[in-house]
């Protein structure tokens, strides 16, 4: 489309304020749209006024904020858990989430008529992988403050690792390693120690390689917790610790 | 390098436990733009300290435009929901985040007073009485970034400074969110009497706030 400056004596002047304020009618709404597409001048008067009108709602006469809207909205946060990286993307331009599709696509295509060769670079991955998780949980084993030390006892002493806290949005995550496959009808406990009461927060699943994770999210806050413990019990359904203590970090 | 999205986790955490140790007197002098970021990133923390800075000019102008209470605050969790959610979007080459955020607000009040038909025959209907609350937030009013105190004062100083007839139809077209045509049949006047108020009201403001520009906001 061609643009050109619109002489003044052309252009809906009556109907930029109410454009910029959305008090346009919308037969209104259509001529200055069709007008803005070809007139530079109006878009910037557009653009101008604009910037007043959103002034006008700071003018509201102020009120007092009820606390508990602040509570409730922490709490519907909380359900929105959006990681770091689904951000990343969602920041991305469209026309770059279609590229990514379209890459995504053609990569899945050609793993099929790969499967074969596929299938070595699977365990090479895999093995890959193994080290790198290795290499992740000793870096974190290492670090301090959110980062918690976890070393395993008795039977599980090989086992290390760590309890990363973020108490800003009162979630957890376990990362340990080494730990022993638990026998048939057993389960590895994680519990949240408040004093000598014991409050259940999770079974800790373990892989054929001793990598275990658990991701906590707990109704009450972490902070208000003095402990978490591992334990390992016969079957995961457990009120209290009765089996051999795995783990003990504490929360503080 | 292929990490699970566990292990992702872990070292996105491992930054925030790298942040953990910037104490909350430093995030709390950070400007607004350094705080949406954070919030892109997740940090709640961030979110808090622009709720702090925000949550009274939006939930104001809610209950200026909604007349109620109830749906203000309603209203006022809804655009820091979409600020958690769409943090992402906002564009500081485009204005100030305080501006930003207050459109959202802005449009979602307007959108809820179109939904119900229920809109104030004047803009000055709502009675701003005093609130029942019981529990008021604090933090909100003492941390109210001082920009939009002062932003409140001169906006309004502005809008007493135009005639009475085109502070009028600003506030019904702007606070009740009418259109030229309702407006017309509210105060009863021709509608190009009331396309030619609106404009001369938009002039004077522009005029008024010229140095002012809504980039002023967001300087922490």
């Amino acid at each position: 489309m061609v643009e050109v400056d619109a002489p003044r004596t052309g252009c809906p002047e009556d109907l930029i304020g109410a454009y910029a304020l959305g008090a346009l009618d919308p037969e209104d709404l259509e001529v200055i749209e069709r007008h803005l597409a070809l007139c530079e001048r109006c878009r910037q008067a557009i653009a101008d006024a604009r910037r007043t009108a959103q002034l006008l709602a700071f003018s509201a006469p102020p009120q007092p904020v009820p606390a508990h809207a602040r509570r409730q909205l922490l709490a519907r946060i909380r359900a929105y858990p959006i990681t770091a990286g689904v951000r990343f993307w969602l920041r991305r331009p469209a026309w770059t989430l279609a590229v990514a599709a379209s890459l995504l696509t053609l990569l899945f295509g050609w793993q099929v008529i790969q499967q074969r060769q596929e299938a070595h670079r699977q365990a090479h991955q895999a093995v890959e992988a193994d080290a790198q998780r290795r290499a992740v949980v000793q870096l974190i084993a290492q670090r301090d403050g959110l980062l918690i030390r976890l070393q395993g006892t008795g039977t599980a002493r090989d086992a290390h690792g760590a309890i990363i806290l973020d108490p800003s949005s009162n979630t957890a995550l376990i990362a340990v390693e080494g730990l022993p496959r638990p026998a048939t009808g057993q389960a590895y406990v994680v519990w949240l120690v408040r004093g000598d009461q014991f409050h259940q927060a999770g079974i800790l699943p373990v892989d054929e390689r001793g990598h275990a994770e658990l991701f906590l999210s707990p109704r009450e806050s972490l902070r208000t917790f003095d402990a978490m413990a591992i334990t390992l019990e016969n079957g995961p359904q457990v009120s209290a610790p009765n089996g051999q203590p795995v783990a003990l970090a504490t929360l503080d | 390098m292929h990490l699970s999205q566990p292990y992702r986790r872990i070292l996105q955490w491992s930054g925030l436990a790298r942040r953990a140790r910037e104490t909350t007197t430093e995030l709390e002098r950070a400007s607004d733009e350094l705080l949406v970021q954070r919030v892109v990133e997740g940090d709640i923390r961030a979110f808090e300290l622009l709720y702090d800075r925000y949550a009274r000019p939006v939930f104001s102008l809610a209950f200026r435009m909604l007349g109620d209470p109830g749906e203000a605050e309603e209203l006022l969790q809804e655009t820091f929901v979409r600020l958690w959610q769409q943090a992402a979007r906002y564009d500081a080459h485009r204005g100030s985040f305080g501006s930003w955020l207050m459109s959202i607000a802005h449009n979602l009040a307007v959108d809820a007073l179109r939904q119900r038909s229920r809109r104030p025959q004047r803009a000055d209907f709502v009675d701003l009485a005093t609130f029942p609350f019981h529990d008021i937030d604090e933090r909100a009013t003492a941390l109210e970034a001082a920009e939009v105190s002062e932003l409140r004062d001169r906006v309004r100083r502005a809008l007493a400074q135009l005639p009475e007839p085109q502070r009028q139809v600003i506030e019904l077209a702007y606070f009740g969110g009418l259109t030229h045509s309702e407006i017309a049949t509210v105060l009863g006047e021709p509608i190009g009497t009331i396309k030619t108020r609106l404009r001369l009201a938009m002039q004077k403001l522009q005029v008024l706030l010229r140095d002012h520009p809504n980039g002023a906001l967001g300087d922490g």
